[in-house]
């Protein structure tokens, strides 16, 4: 069953960030993309998402622009911003600390 | 299902004032909803009610992003009814007032006349109304610093003064010249492009040099035209006063650009 909410939470922009790090990427792209990483498991809402993009655009990590979408839509897509891989960096770097410490914690050891 | 989708986003965001984030923030949603749906057709998924049903879950609390934005303030039922007696009061005493109007008329025609004359009553009062209204809302203006309608409700007010007085001199006057009271029109814009200065002056408007070079022109012109058609002055060499005076506003708008006088004190 598809999760998200409580696993996600703190982490989504990194999700995010981890997505654009490859190249520029839209809403559904990279919802989907989570979706199939996280083998069905972990899901995360396209409002969630769009939270995440203001908030990291607001802070520079990242930069909108609209190209063509599908059936007469438009699509905004994003890319990562220098500002924005050096955070995600240290993100990364955070996450090998936290997820070995949590390890330890949880499975005992 | 483009069509559906756009009627689903147009009801959500029905209360939002339409600003540009908040437009983006439709046809980026929509753009999602169309990217989903076109996979799930693609997926083999036939069945549109179930592909839009699908899509709009998958959107989550899009509404809790509405807090960036800003909403469509509700109507006001009391202010509505509150502006629409405040209308009807006005409508009710401009009635009265013309009613009245329309009595005098009537009574002074009949007993004293003549009609050539008092047919005057209805059109001046119906004018000086009008005037009345007009000073009203100057005073509402200037109370509100609204300085660009006050110059234009005081000019449009003056304008209105100037035909009531040809009109009562025309008339009334047992002196029948009539190209004397018609003068009255050449003064007219003098009158009016100097209050507007003066208004403009003490109201500390951005262009009072352009106000100063506009008063020239038209004073200058008008007085050449006025002093020749009277008589009191020749034609030649009063032709100098409007020249001079187009000399002074050329210097004046020259001075005014290189200094950069616009918009200043």
């Amino acid at each position: 069953m598809p999760a998200g909410g409580d696993i996600l939470r703190g982490h989504t922009e990194t999700i995010i960030l981890a997505q654009l790090a490859s190249g520029a990427s839209y809403g559904y792209e990279i919802s989907k993309n989570i979706l199939e990483k996280g083998e069905g498991v972990l899901d995360i809402k396209d409002a969630t998402i769009y939270t995440a993009f203001r908030r990291m655009e607001a802070d520079g990590l990242i930069e909108a622009f609209w190209g063509d979408g599908v059936g007469g839509a438009r699509r905004r897509y994003y890319k990562i911003t220098p500002k924005g891989t050096e955070y995600y960096e240290s993100k990364k770097l955070d996450w090998i600390i936290i997820s070995k410490l949590l390890n330890r914690l949880i499975l005992g050891g | 299902m483009l069509e559906r989708f756009k009627a689903f986003l147009e009801l959500a965001f029905r209360d939002l004032v339409p600003t540009k984030e908040s437009e983006e923030y439709k046809a980026e949603l929509l753009g999602i909803l169309m990217d989903r749906a076109e996979e799930m057709k693609n997926g083999g998924e036939s069945d549109e009610d179930v592909i839009y049903k699908r899509c709009i879950d998958h959107l989550g609390d899009f509404k809790e992003n509405f807090v960036n934005f800003k909403k469509v303030a509700p109507i006001n039922s009391s202010a509505v009814v509150k502006a629409v007696k405040k209308t009807a009061k006005c409508v009710m005493w401009a009635g009265l007032y013309m009613l009245v109007v329309v009595a005098i008329f009537l009574i002074v025609s009949f007993t004293v006349g003549p009609w050539s004359k008092t047919w005057l009553i209805p059109v001046c009062g119906a004018l000086v109304g009008l005037i009345g209204v007009l000073v009203y809302s100057c005073v509402v203006a200037a109370k509100n610093k609204w300085f660009l309608n006050l110059r234009v409700l005081v000019g449009i007010s003056v304008i209105l003064s100037i035909l009531v007085t040809y009109l009562c001199y025309s008339v009334l006057s047992p002196i029948k010249v009539w190209h004397i009271s018609w003068l009255l029109f050449l003064f007219m814009p003098i009158i009016v492009s100097g209050i507007d200065l003066v208004i403009a002056i003490i109201t500390d408007s951005k262009h009072i040099m352009l106000g100063l070079s506009v008063f020239i022109m038209i004073a200058s012109s008008l007085l050449y035209v006025i002093l020749g058609v009277t008589g009191f002055a020749p034609w030649h060499p009063t032709w100098l006063l409007p020249m001079v005076a187009a000399i002074v506003d050329v210097i004046l708008l020259v001075l005014t650009v290189r200094f950069k006088l616009f918009g200043k004190k």
